[in-house]
């Protein structure tokens, strides 16, 4: 009967409160240029309603990764809360319009709101999101596992675990150590240590240069792996891909339609990273799917960095995403602790399904979440 | 030398005179302004300014740019702030983009190294003299009568070179405006139409060869590849401003045709070490500039009179002296001042201008080595 009240009756939001809380990660994360993800800061925000609604969001940048910050959450939403507070949040994507015009861009922190609003969207509707995103298409997801940047027989060793687990997946973290033969090492010794059939992939994350991954790039052109994200700029991965002939996925430079397009032109594009904080939540991360669906782009549906809350809305996307466009999803909250939901989804065999219940489906354990940074409204 | 202590002020100086956003997506009563004042283990000190306009122009915030001094002071700290592309880098690692945050600490280096080496700015920027540079005036929109009477007042104080902002839902209403403002313009006055990124492709492409101006146009699309795509099929020469953020943005407008000139604002791109990297390309692919910032008090503005002065005049225009948009001055005399419309940098070493740190109140933060 809840829902035949909603039907005649608009939401309004009452209330913003933010928690932030340490996140450590179970292995610490060594990338090239000195980037590193060991413990960092998590935002979680809570959406209130004068229905008794709740919508939940959450926000983990990496530090050093991209225009995003911790620190830069808590002021963004309270520069949004004007717009926020007395407006309908049902149906999010105008409410973020009207965010957009009010504080450009900042869409790390939009992330979070975009998220909230689409869990209270969902449980208006009585619908997991998945059903609101275009509906299920596969009951499980694939998941690939990250390596860390280290030597290349422990690389294999993480990847050999890992493909006891079942994972089929694999992204092997370069440039740690500027060596592009320790690079073409690292590729080959994971390349080998899983054995034809499974998705070989290594990423320096913007660490390298032309040079330098063209020379990894062809000194492993004999092997099925793809290079991810080489160069800092657009122009820089294209001519690696043209020069190692190597496919090529693409992450911290695809971030918006212009970029997604600016890619595919050059040609560089054969998978690309659909991570929610990057394009602006679920609203703007749906729009980039779409578009990567005309574009022929292999997607990774994920997010950045996080627990149980951004981990289930980035498998409610990847559900909805026809699984021959879907390369793989993540389970974040399975790469650090605390998890947010402990009831929340696990991998197995590899795989993974998104919740089940109404909107996220997740349930925060207000313990974990300790005393609010700030409450607004 | 190295950095040892960044304190932060926050003002809120009101304007003269409310400026509303176009659509009212804002209207803003008072700057947001953050004041950062760096120290050295030597004694110097220099002095650097964050002021965006408003929170709807472009992506920064007050808040925003305290927040992220807050991320950047560890890795500002202890470094040695001579080592001004050494220190951005040190910022660009530490926190990707927000160069809003970036700027007033990068400005505050430069201070000391004019400090440092005994000379102002306008010198270590390449300039040959202290020269007077033209103002440029901003006159808000209205009916075409309006904005001729606004045009006339700011000849009267001296400004030859005007922005007219323009881009209402009201197409015919764009293009009345233009054609008489284009014609009511005294002999030997400049002005650009600033659409502030209101249009879409088509409707610049209709207004622009509709209209009889044939005066500079700025930015009037969101995106850099729809303002190329206009530029390729109108008449006007084309400004840059929103859609331009990194060296790489000016790189790619160059290589798509998108524009003839550019706005270079410190606050936009990330201080005066990333301007004085657009403004040199800017000079070897034969673009014009208007060197000033989105906002501030008068201590932003002398920091962007010493480099629009140290351009050569053939590829510098005017320059906005945002401080004059304020009903209160934090730096009462100092710095640049409109003088029969143009502005002059100071000669003395650095910046040549510093609050006075006991008339700011107290801090909003401190953060030391």
């Amino acid at each position: 009967m809840l829902h035949a009240t909603l039907k005649t009756k608009e939401l309004r939001i009452t209330g913003l409160t933010l928690w932030q809380l340490p996140l450590t990660s179970h292995v610490t994360y060594t990338m090239a240029s000195g980037k590193e993800c060991a413990t960092v800061t998590t935002t979680v925000l809570r959406i209130d309603t004068d229905a008794g609604i709740s919508g939940w969001g959450e926000i983990c940048p990496i530090p050093h990764y991209l225009p995003a910050y911790a620190g830069g959450v808590v002021p963004a939403i309270q520069e949004l809360a004007p717009i926020l507070l007395g407006a309908d949040p049902v149906g999010p994507e105008a409410l973020m319009a009207k965010l957009d015009a009010w504080l450009p861009d900042h869409r790390f922190a939009k992330s979070a709101i975009d998220i909230a609003l689409w869990d209270i969207t969902g449980k208006a509707a009585g619908l997991p999101l998945w059903r609101l995103l275009g509906g299920r298409r596969d009951e499980t997801l694939p998941l690939y596992h990250s390596i860390t940047c280290i030597a290349p027989d422990e690389m294999a060793r993480i990847a050999r675990e890992a493909q006891a687990a079942g994972m089929k997946q694999f992204q092997a973290k370069l440039g740690a150590d500027d060596d592009w033969a320790a690079d073409a090492e690292r590729l080959r010794a994971v390349r080998e240590a899983v054995g034809p059939g499974p998705i070989v992939y290594g990423d320096w994350n913007c660490g390298s240069t032309r040079l330098e991954a063209t020379r990894t790039g062809r000194a492993v052109a004999d092997l099925d792996v793809m290079l991810e994200q080489p160069c800092p700029t657009l122009a820089d991965c294209a001519a690696v891909r043209a020069a190692t002939g190597l496919p090529m996925k693409l992450d911290e430079l695809a971030h918006d339609t212009e970029t997604l397009l600016e890619a595919h032109r050059l040609g560089c594009m054969d998978a690309v990273a659909i991570k929610l904080s990057k394009f602006g939540g679920l609203s703007a991360a749906r729009r980039a799917r779409d578009l990567c669906l005309h574009l022929g782009a292999r997607m990774c549906v994920e997010c950045v960095w996080g627990s149980d809350i951004v981990t289930a809305a980035g498998l409610h996307l990847a559900a909805s995403t026809p699984p021959a466009a879907l390369l793989n999803t993540c389970d974040l909250s399975g790469y650090v602790a605390p998890r947010l939901d402990p009831a929340a989804p696990s991998r197995s065999e590899g795989r993974i399904a998104p919740p089940s219940g109404p909107g996220l489906g997740i349930a925060p354990d207000m313990a974990l979440l300790g005393a609010p940074v700030a409450s607004i409204g | 030398m190295r950095i040892s202590r960044l304190t932060v002020w926050h003002l809120s100086v009101p304007l003269s005179v409310p400026y509303i956003f176009s659509g009212g997506r804002q209207r803003v009563d008072a700057l947001d302004v953050t004041y950062l004042r760096m120290e050295t283990d030597e004694g110097l000190a220099g002095w650097g300014e964050g002021s965006p306009w408003g929170h709807a122009y472009l992506p920064a915030h007050g808040p925003g740019i305290r927040a992220g001094i807050q991320t950047l002071a560890p890795a500002v700290l202890g470094r040695d702030p001579r080592a001004l592309l050494a220190l951005n880098t040190a910022m660009d690692t530490q926190l990707p983009g927000h160069q809003s945050a970036k700027s007033p600490i990068d400005m505050a280096a430069w201070d000391i190294l004019g400090q440092a080496t005994g000379q102002p700015l306008w010198r270590l920027f390449g300039g040959e003299a202290a020269v007077p540079v033209p103002l440029n005036s901003s006159i808000s929109t209205g009916t075409p009568d309006e904005m001729i009477a606004r045009i006339q007042a700011a000849s009267a104080m001296g400004y030859r070179t005007h922005s007219a902002k323009l881009g209402g839902s009201d197409i015919a209403g764009d293009m009345a405006r233009m054609d008489a403002i284009s014609e009511a313009l005294p002999a030997g006055e400049n002005i650009t139409f600033d659409i502030n990124r209101a249009w879409t492709p088509a409707t610049a492409i209709r207004v622009l060869n509709t209209t009889r101006a044939r005066d500079w146009i700025e930015q009037p699309c969101e995106t850099l590849a729809e303002c190329a795509h206009v530029a390729a099929r109108v008449p006007q020469p084309m400004l840059l401003d929103e859609c331009a953020h990194s060296f790489g943005d000016h790189l790619e407008a160059w290589k798509l045709g998108a524009c003839e000139g550019v706005k270079v604002k410190p606050n936009r791109l990330g201080g005066l070490t990333r301007c004085l990297q657009v403004r040199d390309f800017c000079l070897s692919v034969g673009w014009q500039m208007h060197i000033e910032d989105v906002g501030g008090t008068a201590l932003t503005d002398t920091a962007t009179f010493h480099l629009a002065a140290s351009t050569p005049a053939s590829h510098r225009m005017a320059s906005w002296l945002a401080h004059a948009h304020l009903a209160e001055d934090p730096i009462p005399g100092q710095g640049v001042r409109n003088e029969g419309g143009f502005a002059t940098p100071p000669s003395t070493p650095g910046l040549g201008a510093a609050p006075d740190a006991a008339e700011l109140g107290t801090p909003a933060a401190t953060y030391e080595a």
